[in-house]
């Protein structure tokens, strides 16, 4: 069937961009903020995944990398005799300072046997098992100071060589580096104690593992990779969705006011031709459509100018601020295109209620 | 199928003014042939615009019957309504309402395809309609691009393509000079003619009276038949 829609729009090309603009910033905004949250979300959760532990054990009550946990080593010969373990290692971690050419950046640096588990997830470049003296840094790091391998930057009193680049260790507040453990026990300063111990268990044990250390070795919790890195995510989310979760309804709202206010504008000016619609017989229905057409187009075009925006300033944001690591997933495109068929359905709601006031009897005013 | 495609049985509809109401129609009564042509003359407030409207099936009458093309309306529902004014009454306006985004073929097109036809079967019969009207040349132009006479002429290929049983047409040549008045005028004898649906119009232009087969008068709600000949002035 003919769109009168379609027509209407044409006709009037400024609202029709000025609707369609609305829609397309608030997808941007819902698309980019979506793409940043799951950047940041797989970027912590890609270094638990990826160093292979079937189990982390921590400081009793401690349940996630972000909580400070402080074991005695003593205790990890008592976990490398649990029944199913087939070996652990331990890494030690601190936030600190890394300088370079007089700049400094917040890195969280991680101590891991060479051997064990716990090193670099994926060595981009260089070496991925630092000796004494050395350092491997993340690649967001790597981009946002500028530092290459064979340079040198200071951690606390120390002097490293930088011999490898990693990724997957972007976590929000700070960006993963990976040293030996010789090397972070000189630069944490003290004897005795590791932050996490990561274990292997025997095949179809990890389980048997996980409550075995909780119930007998008091001052430890154990918990599987799988849980490790879901209380982890939980700590990012609990502090970061409520903010993402404003911005989204904030967007959302934004996009469906623009559209309604726009949509219910063409409705008032075109009054006399729906008037004129009534009076020539078009069923309710066919009036509603023409409005819901309008939203419908609108919020659709808006949608593909948002997410293809979204696509040119992910990359630009990443280019300008490396922490800035975006991710798009399908499923997020379908949220925002979810989001932006429920913004064409709310703006359509008000004019087509107004619709019913149209009387068709205007249409014999001169 | 009979003949009459339009009966108004003593029609009574008064509208509430503060403190009464007020009678715009007081018992009329009226019948509209198959091909013929018929005005109502009289003076604004008479309540020609009011007749129109309840014999086009955009109001409902307070008392009396109207029968549009063989169906009672009186005790229709709004969604009925409209669907009688889609299936059988075609409209002219004075000022001629047509779409502004559309283009002359188009305007034809969205009644065809109310009617249920579809894409190009619309597209080719509003053709055909409009080319009979002499607007071949003018299909793609909007109606901001065409004359006074010319969006007239759009109006009755549009009130005509949809193939109702009746035209109503309000104050037709209100908007156009003596020599297209009387154009018009024949235009719509001859459609009524060879197409079937009688006209009834609407109208203060006295100079229609010896255009039409039977014209009318009303005046305080009452209508009275004008003799052939005899010039209804005011």
């Amino acid at each position: 069937m003919m769109s009168i829609t379609l027509r209407n729009m044409r006709a009037g090309k400024g609202r029709a961009a000025f609707s369609i603009s609305g829609v397309a910033a608030a997808s941007l905004l819902l698309a980019f903020v979506l793409a940043l949250y799951r950047g940041w979300n797989d970027g912590l959760v890609s270094y638990i995944d990826g160093t292979d532990a079937d189990v982390w054990v921590t400081q009793k009550g401690n349940d996630s990398f972000f909580a400070p946990s402080i074991i005695a080593t003593p205790l990890l010969v008592a976990l490398q005799q649990a029944p199913g373990v087939t070996s652990s290692s331990s890494i030690l971690g601190r936030r600190l300072k890394l300088e370079h050419d007089g700049d400094s950046w917040d890195a969280y640096l991680i101590g891991f046997d060479p051997q064990g588990l716990g090193g670099p997830v994926n060595v981009k470049s260089g070496s991925g098992t630092p000796k004494t003296g050395e350092i491997v840094i993340d690649s967001v790091l790597a981009r946002k100071s500028g530092i290459a391998i064979g340079d040198e930057v200071k951690a606390g009193l120390r002097q490293l060589k930088v011999v490898g680049i990693s990724s997957g260790g972007n976590v929000v507040i700070a960006q993963l580096s990976f040293v030996s453990k010789e090397e972070a026990r000189i630069l944490v300063g003290f004897d005795g104690y590791v932050n996490f111990a990561l274990v292997k268990a025997e095949p179809g044990r990890t389980q048997e593992v996980v409550d075995d250390v909780n119930t007998r070795l008091p001052g430890l919790s154990a918990y599987t990779s799988e849980s490790f890195a879901s209380n982890s995510r939980q700590v990012l989310q609990s502090s970061l969705l409520p903010i993402l979760q404003v911005i989204l309804v904030l967007s959302f709202v934004v996009g469906a006011v623009v559209v309604g206010l726009t949509v219910y504008t063409s409705v008032l000016e075109k009054e006399r031709e729906f008037g004129v619609m009534k009076a020539l017989g078009t069923p309710r229905l066919g009036l509603a459509r023409v409005v819901a057409e309008e939203s419908a187009i609108a919020c659709l075009l808006g949608f593909i100018v948002g997410e293809g925006a979204n696509l040119l300033a992910s990359s630009l944001a990443e280019r300008a601020v490396p922490q800035f690591v975006t991710e798009v997933k399908w499923v997020d495109v379908a949220t925002v295109f979810a989001c932006a068929a429920l913004m064409a359905v709310v703006a359509s709601l008000i004019p087509i209620r107004r619709l019913t006031h149209v009387d068709p009897l205007t249409v014999f005013k001169a | 199928m009979s003949d009459t495609k339009l009966r108004l049985s003593n029609v009574t509809k008064t509208f509430p003014v503060a403190g009464g109401s007020f009678t715009a129609l007081d018992g009329v009564s009226l019948e509209v042939q198959s091909g013929e042509v018929v005005a109502i003359l009289g003076p604004s407030g008479a309540g020609k615009t009011t007749l129109l409207t309840i014999a086009g099936a955009l109001r409902r009458p307070t008392s009396g019957v109207v029968e549009v093309a063989g169906e009672e309306i009186q005790g229709l529902s709004q969604v009925e309504l409209a669907r009688v004014r889609r299936e059988k009454v075609g409209f002219i306006f004075q000022s001629f309402n047509l779409f502004q985004a559309l283009t002359a073929l188009e305007n034809v097109q969205y009644v065809l395809e109310l009617h249920g036809l579809r894409g190009r079967h619309a597209r080719a019969r509003a053709q055909q309609v409009l080319t009979m009207l002499g607007m071949e040349k003018r299909l793609h132009q909007r109606p901001k691009d065409l004359s006074g006479g010319e969006q007239q002429r759009i109006a009755v290929a549009r009130a005509f393509a949809s193939g109702g049983e009746l035209i109503l047409a309000d104050e037709p040549t209100a908007n156009l000079d003596r020599e297209r008045s009387i154009g018009l005028m024949e235009l719509l004898r001859a459609l009524s003619r060879d197409l079937g649906p009688p006209i009834l119009m609407v109208t203060h232009d006295n100079r229609v009276q010896h255009l039409v087969d039977r014209s009318f008068w009303l005046e305080g709600g009452h209508l009275k038949g004008v003799e052939p000949g005899q010039r209804q002035d005011y």
